[in-house]
């Protein structure tokens, strides 16, 4: 059975719609675009298609994925199209490709996330360089997170910041580019982080814009993309 | 006009995707290739007002015309009134994000009395004045339609007009004659002059209300001899061949009935007297089957939903459903689309067609049998046997099923505790049909709803003369009910009568409920429907505070010679059909069904012998 595994944006309006909203938006999609996707058996038939880990509600994203099963195989341009036009605004296929059989899933894969921030700052003032730079800096940052039976634990997220790949701090403006820990098993949400930065900072954020670039697969020191690792 | 900026406080609201607008096939024009900006209202939140048919075909064919832009816009739920009026957003259309005050027309779908409250926190949230009479030159006119536009009287002083009947008739007319008026450059008083003299449209501000020393409405009048005495409504009268959108919007979020909807027919054949849609959607016009077909692929295709609703008042009176369901399984089926069947009735139930749908999808069943014994089913017209209903219901359980849902009403009148108890009765019944059938064929884990609501007298039906039942009576009623009805195989839902007697108060109101609304609405109420916003108190406060009683409107009797509110609305059924009809009801005598032949109820009399598919095919 192909399986194609397609990259697509998530920009602007669409940004609000929740996980499970959009798994029904793509499914209808699918069903518009008239794609030979493989269905589900039983009295409530859906299209066979996997989603790599969610996004969070408001965050944009350059790189969402999954997979999609088909019943025959047709051209990757083709597929491309069609699902284009029948998405809604904001919600676009960027790359698609065909994968081998056997492949490993993408929640299975994924482990890492690269994500920018951008925000100002509320206040002006001198010294926020240096907050930010220390925060970045610290041994062990802690946040509370609370688990599905509603035990609360302090877990520290430095181990879960993967990549610092740019940190700028100018004027009232900040600007970042992170790589997170980001799956099932372990998830830094760049919300967490940016209220902890709150918390050890004291700096209040606004217009925060935060985009997520790209879900990756990290193997030893190395990034992958769903791309390149199929196991 | 610039768009309100919401983007970072959505992520604080609950259910954000009411609000973001853009979903697929919503439509967006430049608001400068565009000469007027129509708004949509539906005064409940998104997943209410996306789910109506009404919204979905008025949208597209005001839609097509290249000089207006329709947009649409919902109540926001709270939490988002609480930030629009913290921020100082306005309330915007969910396309452009452009404040609608300062949109041409604002047009309000009147589905039900309790979103009343709504319209008038819509109107303020978006910054225009309440009252017509306040809107100057500057502000939308403000046009109300659907089923209470029928009775519009408590409305009176907030809507510039009315639209009575089809909107799909009127519309074009009102909208062609706003181009002209905002041409000829004239006032906001000669617009709605004009408007009056347009079929179906009503301008409460040019009709005068007297009153008799009793306190009842001694007559509603013009201002003067240009302005027709009797508004009548618009109908379609091909309705084959009436508009119909091929596409409709993909909402994001889960909305109550998200599928394709179908309209089969509009009007109904059967004359229940409790149905209010029953008499004000007459006469009866159906589609054709392959009309229907056409409109079904073009939707699937357009919209990509998995299963498709045929809807009516009583979609088994639909005279080729047979057909029609099995070419469109033979049609859909294999693309995984199901098929559903709203407004079953018992009676023309068919074994068949259920086995048909179940291939696909399986749907839960429900019977409306309306009331617990056959006297009373007598009086209400509900042409229902018992034997009918459990020979469905034993099929249903041999199919395979077993989960049912019966609906009744209380309160309907002549009404005895042996009807109540007749509720039970009937219950317990079905549940004998589930162990006499065979236990190999029948389903597992029976389970029975039984719902009770509390029966509203409403315009234009033969009860339209008749008191309602007191809070007191229904509680009563109810509490017997909760008494008698312990199966463990029986769910019981029960209605609280204080909604049902602000409808009841409502629907039958006149234009001095227009301060108690307006009253209430400043005591706080809103999203009345709603269990966890309903303030039965701030209500009663509204009614005391105006010197308004209640009891008046719900709780009284009329005479058949007193003028109600609504007499001088013209809905094509005459008042002595209503009357003799009520008299029948009385007598328990029943009024067969308009294809048994015509019941004169005077709707051909009005529209012309030719309008009515019943009589054609009888």
């Amino acid at each position: 059975m192909p399986l194609v595994r397609v990259e697509y944006e998530k920009k602007g309006r669409v940004a609000y719609i929740s996980h499970l909203d959009l798994i029904r938006v793509i499914q209808r999609a699918v069903r518009r675009a008239g794609i030979p996707v493989e269905y589900t058996k039983g009295f409530n038939p859906h299209a066979k298609i996997s989603f790599g880990p969610a996004l969070a509600l408001g965050t944009e994203s350059c790189g969402e994925m999954m997979d999609v099963q088909l019943e025959k195989e047709m051209e990757v341009k083709n597929f491309i199209e069609r699902m284009n036009a029948s998405f809604p605004d904001g919600i676009r296929v960027t790359k698609a490709e065909y994968i081998p059989d056997g492949s490993a899933s993408l929640t299975a894969l994924i482990n890492a996330a690269e994500y920018t921030v951008q925000a100002e700052y509320r206040q002006g003032g001198s010294g926020q360089e240096g907050r930010v730079s220390d925060f970045f800096n610290r041994r062990e940052i802690y946040i509370e997170k609370t688990s599905k039976k509603g035990k609360k634990r302090l877990i520290d997220i430095v181990p879960m910041i993967l990549e610092q790949k740019n940190i700028e701090v100018g004027g009232r403006r900040l600007s970042l580019d992170l790589i997170l820990e980001t799956g099932n098993e372990r998830n830094l949400k760049p919300a967490d982080l940016l209220f902890s930065l709150r918390a050890y900072t004291g700096l209040e954020l606004e217009n925060v814009r935060i985009q997520r670039q790209s879900l990756l697969i990290k193997r030893g020191e190395k990034y992958f993309t769903p791309f390149q690792v199929f196991k | 006009m610039a768009a309100v900026c919401i983007d970072r406080l959505l992520e604080t609201v609950e259910k954000p995707t009411r609000y973001i607008g853009g979903e697929y096939n919503s439509v967006h024009k430049g608001s400068r290739d565009v000469e007027i900006r129509f708004a949509f209202a539906f005064p409940d939140v998104y997943e209410i007002g996306m789910s109506h048919l009404g919204l979905r075909i008025l949208y597209y064919l005001i839609n097509q015309r290249e000089d207006t832009w329709c947009e649409r816009v919902f109540a926001p739920w709270s939490d988002m009134e609480e930030i629009m009026r913290r921020e100082d957003i306005p309330l915007f259309a969910l396309e452009s994000r452009d404040p609608v005050k300062e949109f041409d027309l604002i047009g309000f779908t009147l589905q039900y009395e309790m979103s009343y409250t709504n319209v008038l926190n819509m109107l303020n949230l978006a910054g225009i004045p309440q009252l017509s009479r306040d809107r100057g030159l500057e502000h939308p006119f403000v046009i109300g339609g659907g089923p209470c536009a029928y009775n519009s009287e408590p409305l009176a002083d907030f809507f510039d007009f009315f639209v009575l009947g089809e909107g799909e008739e009127v519309i074009g007319a009102v909208l062609d004659l706003y181009k002209q008026w905002k041409s000829d450059g004239k006032s906001r008083g000669e617009f709605l002059e004009m408007a009056a003299g347009l079929e179906g449209v009503y301008v409460p501000s040019l009709y005068s209300v007297e009153y008799n020393s009793n306190g009842t409405v001694k007559g509603i009048a013009p201002l003067n001899g240009s302005y027709p005495a009797r508004i009548k409504k618009v109908i379609i009268e091909d309705f084959d061949a009436v508009y119909f959108p091929d596409r409709i919007i993909v909402p994001y979020m889960d909305i109550v009935h998200d599928r394709a909807i179908l309209e089969l027919f509009r009007g109904c054949t059967r004359g229940c007297r409790f149905c209010q849609a029953g008499m004000v959607y007459r006469p009866v016009r159906e589609k054709k089957p392959e009309t229907l077909m056409r409109q079904a692929e073009k939707l699937i295709e357009s919209t990509g939903y998995e299963e498709i609703s045929l809807a009516s008042l009583s979609t088994s009176d639909y005279t080729q459903l047979s057909p029609l369901v099995r070419d469109m399984i033979e049609r859909f089926g294999s693309q995984g689309v199901g098929i559903s069947l709203p407004s079953l009735r018992i009676d023309s139930f068919s074994l068949d067609l259920i086995n048909e749908i179940q291939k696909v999808r399986k749907t839960g069943l429900t019977f409306a049998p309306e009331a617990g014994t056959q006297r009373l089913r007598d009086v209400i017209n509900k042409g229902v046997t018992e034997e009918d209903l459990l020979e469905s219901v034993g099929n249903a359980f041999r199919c395979g099923y077993s989960t049912v849902k019966l609906y009744f009403m209380v309160g309907l009148p002549t009404e005895t505790i042996g009807d109540v108890k007749g509720i039970k009765d009937l219950a317990y019944r079905v549940i004998d049909r589930y162990y006499e059938a065979d236990k190999q064929s029948r389903g597992k884990g029976l389970k029975i709803t039984v719902s009770t609501s509390c029966f509203v007298p409403k315009p234009f039906t033969p009860f339209q003369w008749e008191p309602q039942d007191t809070m007191e009576l229904f509680n009563k009623k109810q509490d017997f009910l909760k008494q008698e009805l312990r199966h463990r195989a029986i769910t019981y839902n029960w209605h609280q009568p204080e909604t049902s007697f602000l409808e009841a108060v409502f629907a039958r109101g006149d234009r001095r409920l227009c301060k108690v609304l307006l009253k209430a609405w400043g005591n706080g109420c809103r999203f009345d429907g709603w269990m966890e916003h309903f303030n039965f108190k701030a209500w009663m406060e509204a009614f005391r505070e105006c010197g308004v009683d209640p009891d008046f409107y719900a709780l009284r009797r009329r005479d058949y010679d007193e003028f109600l509110p609504w007499d001088h609305i013209d809905i094509g059924v005459s008042k002595e059909f209503l009357v003799s009809e009520h008299k029948k009801a009385l007598e328990g005598k029943t009024t067969p069904h308009c294809r048994d032949g015509c019941v004169n109820c005077g709707i051909t009399k009005v529209f012309g012998g030719g309008v009515c598919d019943a009589i054609g095919q009888s």
